[in-house]
């Protein structure tokens, strides 16, 4: 219902109302209509900017500024609620430190440049070696922005060195899908929040970093929804003061916890017969590991579990046999509705792929999948990682719409949509985050062949794992060139060539999609400051120059500009011309050059139109009979997805094999590449809170949030404090073999490790933990493990 | 929509004689009112001088006035129903700043102006913050929403209690400000609501006992207030 109108009818009633019962009252209402439309705040609506929630906030915007937000009361995802950081959206313009000029280093300082010699000196290092320029990009990239960048490498210069931080980030949740269901994202929706009976939190403290979600299950049992909340973590967080049941194991061994209930699922008869046979196959990896694996039977799968036996996980995790038979039962009981979900914890692990299957696999075993408040639902810590990254497919070996680089039909479907040669798109896929990194902090010499990266949207500098190694080391190499495009000074603007200041959120147009496959559109509210301009502009601008200076790659093969568009009237519209690049809407034209791409992985999107009507859609979003553009809500379940084949119940059409069943996969448990010794006797885990969202480039400008949590620092058990000598707010040392840093201790806060693991947040760039962190990663999703590694910790001071 | 039309009605055409006739309270209390009216003057004037809440004298006088204010009844006295509400002017420009100061922008949820690592649970914030109370010359209010569970989501610590204040950091950012009063239709209308009510339906939670000076109604016993205040402007949307 569109509350505005509604509102507006009312006047109307209330003024008709009042003519037949006093004349005094007429003149008042229409006075209110006119004020409602003509007030000094104007609203409109648009995305949160930071986690992958999608909460819709109303911006409040007076004389071209920001001056209030609300939470969107006709928003599905929060239903008008935020949280703290939702709330102080609107501060994140006003930083007094934004960035408002192109700067090029010169001689150790920077000198304010103009933005024709910046775009030419991008140009410059592209033609100068094509080969080894590379983009390193965000899951806070818009779709429009991802996209352009997308186009730009893959079809404009054949190059496949495009990799987003959301590498980091949801990787493993990607392969985890694709190894299941061979495609990507989740099959269920948030609608899954209100109809659950329990909540399992797999390493999950939603009550921080996914607040408004966990909200609506909270919401639900203090209204006396018997609801159960089931926190299985490696620490007590908020999370857990809210939880019935708290199930703590040792790091890494949710593998032994999943293939545990697995086993007593097997074993005990709680598994479901019918579902399985009808739905699901059975897989196994390979050595080496590899995405898709090879069938297995099973009985064969039903042995390997043996010896996952109840007593033998329960030794090897920590949790009690109770516990874990506890789970299983949970899973048994194919009446319960069990929704599970999932973020860093599962993800930033060595064996990330393997436990984001292993959890699908005991939903599919016990049939808990596709029908509301039941089934797997994995989060996102970004606006846009699932709409950009995953959906634009702005991945090294990845296509838009799910299409791959090494796919000779998908590079050929992708050229013809782009009106490109034949054989432009390179078959090869480019270099992923932690290889691009290591290649461009690798001397040239040395055969360190990526020169350039331009980054975008994010913060490497701060975000990398074993940062020295991966970051830092650039300082030294002369050759190497780094571009920024980013709205404040970070720790990545600290060692860049060439700075660009860039428009954020409501600064410019832009679509997002969130977590439950819901794409979001915005319009640009207030202009940016200074001489700040568009990433999307930026890129066109280059694409451009080379265009001009005669690249190839930059014409299509009629030879025209590769972002040819035309405007109403049908004529080029000069899109990297900035003083005309808001005469006409270029989100809308490259959304929909993007939107046929969707329709391979049956993840049709709706015209731009449609989004700027909504408060988002979630794909697949089918036109009906009467031409009504209807979302998705549960994908594969027939009824509600309507690409699932009648009289198929659960229809997993993308099927790795073909046949319309989802994959039940076993994995070993590996253990993990560094675990605590003499040396460094601790685990370190490392993270969010709420008040900062990731690196704090946004959230540490905004008054209230930074006072609220003012300083990165080190939460230990009292125990392991108390032995090393340590009070409350004593700094500390904390070492690993990669990294050292110092930060304050914090025993008995907001979170409790137990003895033996300590705890730091990543958002302090003056505390930078990502200097101690280890950059192995899962060898399927190349994504690195942020939760585990040993560590030292001494008090400043202290002897020995 | 039925019910919205009704409340217009009550409000746009007939407020200043049905809806509040309708209302008069029990012979009774109209008595004790009379007796106590002058009282109720002084009470009302130390709150204007003041213009804030001052240690436990004005918070004295505070409660006295409540008090007073509940007993005060509808017809038949000598008092004007409107009495509470008329020169009170200073009074409510300093409570506004006062909560002004607090927030980034009207309708921010404000932060807490104490530790919030009681523990995260909802329990700890609501035994104070249900019906509200007073502890020494502190005041807890009571919330101004319907109670939702977890409550440090939206409402953080002024200043972190084991880090202290940050380092210094500057923004630009100016929020929108409260808006001034809402102006009656007519003499003896109920003036509208100057601000938007999403997340502020409890009004009593500033408007009632526990509000400061010059917020507060001058008939907290009549609790469905948006029966004739309605809100002026657009609701936040």
């Amino acid at each position: 219902m569109d509350l505005n109108w509604d509102r507006r009818e009312f006047v109307k009633a209330a003024a008709m109302a009042a003519a037949t019962a006093a004349a005094g009252g007429q003149a008042s209402a229409l006075s209110e209509l006119a004020r409602e439309q003509g007030g000094d705040i104007r609203w409109d609506k648009a995305p949160c900017r930071f986690c992958g929630t999608g909460c819709h906030v109303q911006v409040g915007v007076e004389e071209g500024r920001v001056v209030a937000i609300a939470g969107d009361e006709e928003a599905d995802v929060n239903k008008g609620l935020l949280c703290v950081k939702g709330y102080n959206v609107g501060s994140i313009l006003y930083g007094e430190d934004r960035l408002t000029k192109p700067l090029l280093r010169k001689g150790g300082r920077y000198v304010a440049i103009s933005w024709d010699e910046a775009i030419g000196i991008v140009a410059e290092r592209v033609k100068a070696d094509p080969a080894g320029f590379a983009i390193y990009g965000s899951g806070q990239w818009t779709i429009p922005e991802g996209y352009a960048c997308q186009k730009f490498m893959k079809g404009g210069l054949s190059n496949n060195h495009i990799d987003p931080n959301a590498r980091l980030c949801m990787a493993s949740a990607v392969t985890g899908f694709i190894a299941t269901y061979g495609v990507d994202e989740p099959a269920s929706c948030y609608e899954d929040l209100d109809e659950c009976d329990v909540l399992l939190l797999w390493g999950n403290n939603m009550a921080e970093m996914h607040p408004v979600l966990f909200s609506r299950v909270l919401d639900r049992k203090q209204r006396g929804s018997k609801v159960r909340i089931v926190d299985l973590g490696t620490r007590r967080t908020r999370s857990t003061d809210f939880a019935d049941r708290y199930i703590e194991f040792r790091p890494h061994t949710d593998q032994l916890i999943l293939n545990g209930i697995a086993h007593l699922l097997l074993k005990e008869g709680g598994w479901n017969r019918e579902f399985v046979e009808e739905h699901c196959a059975f897989r196994k990896n390979t050595e080496p590991l590899s995405l898709l694996g090879e069938p297995m039977s099973f009985e064969d799968f039903r042995t390997a579990l043996d010896e996952y036996d109840p007593e033998s996980v329960a030794q090897r995790s920590g949790i009690s046999v109770e516990d874990l038979r506890f789970l299983a039962g949970l899973f048994a009981d194919h009446q319960l509705r069990i929704m599970s979900t999932w973020c860093m914890g599962v993800n930033q692990h060595t064996r990330g792929t393997a436990v984001n299957t292993q959890i699908h696999g005991v939903h599919l075993l016990s049939g808990h999948f596709g029908r509301p408040g039941d089934g797997p639902s994995s989060l996102t810590g970004q606006p846009s990682a699932c709409g950009t990254a995953r959906e634009v497919g702005t991945l090294a070996h990845a296509l838009p719409g799910g299409r791959l680089v090494v796919k000779e039909e998908h590079r050929r479907q992708t050229e013809e949509l782009w009106n490109l040669p034949e054989g432009r798109i390179n078959p090869k896929p480019g270099a992923h985050t932690m290889d691009m990194w290591e290649r461009f902090c690798t001397p040239s010499e040395e055969g360190g062949d990526i020169s350039t990266i331009w980054v975008q949207v994010t913060n490497p500098g701060q975000s990398l794992p074993n940062l020295d190694r991966n970051f830092f080391a650039k300082a030294d190499l002369e050759d190497k060139f780094l571009i920024v495009s980013d709205v404040y000074p970070t720790a990545t603007t600290d060692l860049a060539d060439l700075i660009l200041p860039s428009s954020m959120w409501v600064e410019k147009n832009g679509m997002y999609g969130n977590s439950e496959r819901r794409t979001q559109q915005w319009f640009k509210q207030v202009d940016p400051p200074g001489d700040a301009r568009d990433d999307t502009w930026q890129v066109i601008a280059v694409a451009r120059r080379l265009y001009e200076d005669g690249l190839e790659g930059m014409r299509d093969k009629d030879g025209r500009f590769l972002f040819h568009m035309l405007d109403e009237e049908g004529r080029e519209f000069p899109a990297w011309k900035w003083e005309r690049y808001y005469d006409m809407n270029v989100d809308r034209a490259l959304f929909e050059e993007y939107r046929p791409f969707s329709r391979m992985k049956h993840k049709d999107l709706a015209p731009y139109d449609e989004y700027v009507k909504a408060r988002g859609l979630r794909w697949p979003v089918v036109q009906d009979e009467q031409g009504t553009w209807r979302e998705t809500q549960w994908r594969f379940a027939e009824g509600y997805d309507p690409y699932a084949s009648a009289g198929s119940e659960f229809d997993f059409y993308h099927s790795t094999t073909g046949d319309g069943r989802a994959q039940i996969w076993f994995h070993p448990y590996a253990a993990p590449p560094e675990s605590p010794d003499e040396q460094y006797p601790l685990w370190l885990s490392t993270g969010r809170v709420l008040e900062h969202w990731h690196t704090g480039s946004m959230t540490a400008r905004v008054p209230q949030l930074r006072s609220a949590m003012p300083r990165g620092y080190l939460e230990m058990n009292r125990a392991d404090a108390e032995a090393r000598g340590v009070r409350n707010g004593d700094r500390v040392t904390v070492t690993s073999r990669r990294g050292e840093i110092e930060l304050p201790v914090w025993i008995g806060g907001r979170g409790e490790p137990p003895r033996g693991s300590v705890f730091v947040p990543f958002f302090d760039e003056k505390a930078l933990i990502n200097r101690v962190t280890l950059d192995a990663y899962c060898p399927i999703s190349k994504e690195p493990d942020y939760k585990k590694c040993a560590v030292q910790v001494a008090k400043v001071g202290a002897e020995g | 929509m039925s019910r919205l039309f009704g409340i217009a009605a009550c409000l746009l055409g007939i407020a200043g004689s049905t809806c509040l006739r309708q209302g008069a309270a029990p012979p009774l209390q109209a008595e004790a009112a009379r007796t106590s009216t002058e009282a109720s003057d002084r009470a009302e004037q130390g709150d204007v001088a003041s213009g804030r809440l001052q240690g436990p004298e004005a918070e004295r006088r505070a409660l006295l006035l409540r008090e007073l204010g509940r007993q005060r009844p509808w017809g038949g006295s000598r008092v004007s129903p409107y009495h509470l509400v008329r020169d009170r002017d200073a009074a409510r420009a300093g409570a506004l700043s006062l909560r002004d100061e607090r927030r980034p922008y009207d309708g921010a949820p404000p932060p807490m102006p104490h530790s919030a690592e009681f523990g995260a649970g909802t329990k700890q914030c609501t035994d104070c913050h249900t019906d509200g109370v007073h502890i020494g010359e502190r005041v807890a209010r009571p919330m101004s929403h319907a109670p939702l569970a977890n409550c440090t989501q939206c409402h953080v610590e002024s200043q972190h209690a084991l880090f202290g204040p940050p380092r210094p950091y500057s923004n630009a950012f100016e929020g929108a400000r409260p808006a001034p009063t809402g102006t009656a239709h007519g003499p003896g209308h109920p003036p509208p609501i100057p601000h938007a009510v999403w997340m502020r339906t409890r009004c009593l939670s500033c408007h009632g006992e526990f509000g400061y000076p010059g917020l507060r109604t001058s008939h907290p016993e009549r609790a469905q207030c948006m029966q004739c205040h309605l809100p002026e402007s657009g609701e936040a949307p």
